[in-house]
């Protein structure tokens, strides 16, 4: 190992003595790293295996759910691009039995792909490209994020299954000052979703978000964001008011946390005959020991332009044997209007490989 | 008159805040470092806060507004903060501290980095390519990166190149002082010492020249713990076990970043007993059980020590930690 240690101390003893000269920089001045993968941009596969193991609705089946594969790199020192792929079940509407049936495909979907600009300065940060809408915080995340199987219903059942992903740009500005105030404005064409019909570039669906953030203390710490979305639904117009609320308590001490999410959507058009929407969740999920999560949900949602409502109760337990793999057992009961209540138990197991996952609030 | 007095105080306060450079460390090491090599002329806080593992820290939002008013962001570098380091510096949306901008600085630049590897698989659990990243308890790498430190400073803040130079030299001397003790780095020099650190022959070369009675300060009081094993928690403590000469013989986790397990700690029961290992060394944030498991079957002691500045009351400073670390070592292997 050549470390330049001659030098720098003797330089450093020079100078003390005296001496003018001045000790040197170091000749290694960042970590060497393997040239090879220089240009290569960070790449991750994230694996999503599930076994229904009880469904008093449905059949009980091991499915490969989906992949999802990332990528990011710094395109120039000004732009930083990233895109995920995946490659899931098509037609899974879980409200929709039967859709399924007989289909065994798999769809290819960009979930995102976009680059953004972060040192435009004055606080300003751009977007340009396919992404997550500023719509809550949950949706936003990718599945290796969720402390649950899948997306609050009220986002499915307002956006679509995977959330609110469309192509636009997005600005958004960070207040200045120690208290985090972000302000963000998008422009997106949505595409049809159970919502929002028929949005174009001169047509699209307008979001702005505002969110805050709190440190009580070192350990406990919340997001507060509010949510606004107006945009086409056929001829006429449709309007989401969302509000999303993080608390997390994360003591130093390994093996200890607790994180409380949610989220409430109200949804409302001048279409004819569409009387406004109500749609929430909360969950909580407590770390037992290093290892172990337990997840608590609550979902409830009025489904947009129909008179039904879908109610779920439930709750996980996850073991995470490293940050880069989990097990899961999901429970949900879940009712509608129309329906008989339906019972579902999830096994999950899901691995990431490749670049190290962000640690995102 | 009156009016005179409240424009200069005006005048002060505003030239003091124009002059005061902000500086946003990761770990407490590096604001330690930072405030004692920037002085009165920045104002520095730290990410990381408490007895925290500074491997899992989430990138919170408040981070990011500390960081759009950043003059100088430092982070250790080698992947420590891979998680959340990228996300606060893009959520800050601050130019001037971005990867590769004068105001960004990886201390760990020339510093003696050990565990480098060619090939890396998570299969070795959360490794780190360019090497074990803990490097801040080598009080070696403490002074080179009090040097980087004073570099990025100048960078930043030209004008105050003077006291930049003088701070960061004061706490080389400091550093070398607390290290061999006043007496050898007067009769020896600095080079010298740590050339014969360096090389793991400090013991002898004094002797050879009549003045291992001399030895004091945190090599001195190490010194007779030399050639033992230690067992540690995580694979934190090899920079602290390099430079004093111990032997970490053993991890309690299987492999850096995944928890205990029953097999393993059977097998570190075993190290213990055929190694003599007198002390097993962890960081406050993890918890004791496995630790207390392997010490209860040996004649092992259990030593909660700070890692890093912050993680105990009384590591309120680099030196302070050292002394921590040093005292408590090396009455443990006495
Ligand atoms: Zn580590």
């Amino acid at each position: 190992m050549t470390v330049p240690i001659q030098s720098i101390v003797a330089g450093a003893a020079m100078a003390l003595s005296g001496a003018t000269a001045e000790p040197p920089e170091p000749q290694d001045p960042q970590p060497s790293q393997p040239a090879k993968n220089v240009f290569n941009p960070q790449m991750s596969i994230v694996t999503d295996f599930r076994g229904i193991l009880i469904d008093n609705h449905g059949e009980k089946e091991w499915k490969l759910n989906e992949l999802e594969f990332g990528f990011a790199a710094d395109v120039d020192p000004f732009l930083r691009a990233e895109a995920y792929i995946s490659v899931h079940k098509s037609g899974h509407h879980h409200h929709e039995e039967g859709m399924e049936e007989g289909l065994d495909e798999y769809e290819i979907e960009i979930e995102e792909a976009f680059g953004v600009y972060s040192g435009l300065g004055g606080g300003w940060q751009v977007k340009l490209g396919k992404f997550a809408g500023a719509v809550g915080r949950i949706q936003r995340n990718h599945i290796d994020q969720l402390n649950f199987l899948d997306y609050p219903f009220v986002i499915q059942d307002l956006f679509g299954d995977h959330g609110l992903r469309a192509p636009g740009v997005h600005a958004s500005y960070l207040f200045p000052g120690q208290q985090f105030l972000e302000l963000t404005l998008e422009a997106v064409q949505a595409e049809d979703g159970p919502l929002f019909e028929h949005a174009k570039l001169d047509k699209p669906v307008w979001i702005g978000r505002l969110r805050t953030f709190f440190d009580f203390s070192e350990d406990l710490s919340a997001q507060l964001g509010g949510s606004i979305l107006t945009g086409p639904r056929d001829e006429d117009r449709a309007t989401v008011f969302g509000l999303d609320y993080t608390m997390k308590w994360q003591p130093g001490q390994k093996g200890q946390s607790a994180v409380f999410e949610a989220e409430a959507y109200w949804a409302n058009s001048n279409e004819p005959g569409f009387s406004s929407t109500f749609g929430a969740f909360a969950a909580l999920t407590y770390q037992v020991a290093p290892r172990v999560f337990l997840t608590g949900r609550f979902d409830y949602s009025e489904l947009p332009g129909t008179s039904d409502v879908r109610r779920g109760f439930g709750g996980n337990v996850t073991y995470r044997l490293s940050e880069f793999q989990l097990l899961r057992l999901e429970l949900m009961r879940i009712t509608s209007n129309f329906d008989d209540p339906r019972t579902v138990l999830t096994f999950q197991f899901q691995y990431l490989i490749g670049a190290h996952p962000a640690h995102k609030y | 008159m009156r009016i005179a007095i409240i424009a200069s105080l005006l005048l002060f306060g505003l030239t003091r805040a124009v002059a005061t450079i902000n500086v946003v460390t990761t770990t407490q090491d590096l604001a330690s470092i930072a405030r004692a090599v920037g002085g009165s002329r920045v104002s520095v806080s730290s990410i990381v806060t408490g007895a925290r593992d500074p491997h899992f820290i989430e990138a919170r939002p408040s981070y990011m507004s500390r960081v759009a008013s950043a003059n100088l962001f430092i982070a250790i570098g080698l992947d420590l903060e891979v998680g959340y380091e990228r996300p606060i510096l893009d959520g800050s949306r601050n130019r001037r501290v971005a990867i590769g901008q004068p105001g960004h600085l990886y201390a760990s630049a020339g510093c003696l980095i050990l565990d480098r590897r060619t090939d890396v698989s998570r299969a070795d659990g959360d490794v780190h390519p360019h090497g074990n990243p803990h490097i801040w308890l080598d009080p070696y790498n403490a002074r080179q990166m009090a040097w980087n430190i004073r570099g990025a400073l100048i960078r930043v803040d030209p004008a105050g190149r003077d006291d930049y130079e003088k701070n960061a030299l004061a706490f080389l001397d400091r550093v070398d002082r607390a290290m061999f003790g006043a007496a050898l780095v007067d009769r020896f020099g600095t080079s010298t010492l740590w050339t014969w650190s360096q090389d793991g022959r400090l013991m002898q070369r004094l002797r050879e020249n009549g003045a291992a009675a001399q030895l004091s300060g945190w090599a001195g009081k190490m010194a007779p713990a030399a050639g033992q094993a230690i067992i540690s928690y995580h694979r934190s403590w090899i920079y602290f076990a390099n430079r004093f000469g111990l032997q970490v013989v053993a991890e309690l986790e299987p492999k850096p970043g995944i928890e205990p397990t029953p097999g393993h700690l059977a097998s570190v029961v075993e190290i213990a007993r055929s190694r003599n290992v007198k002390a097993i060394v962890q960081e406050p944030f993890y918890s004791r059980g496995a630790a207390d498991f392997v010490a209860g079957r040996t004649q092992a002691k259990v030593l909660v020590l700070p890692g890093s500045v912050g993680h105990t009351p009384v590591a309120t400073d680099y030196f302070k930690l050292m002394d921590v670390i040093v005292d408590s070592v090396s009455s443990a292997l006495r």
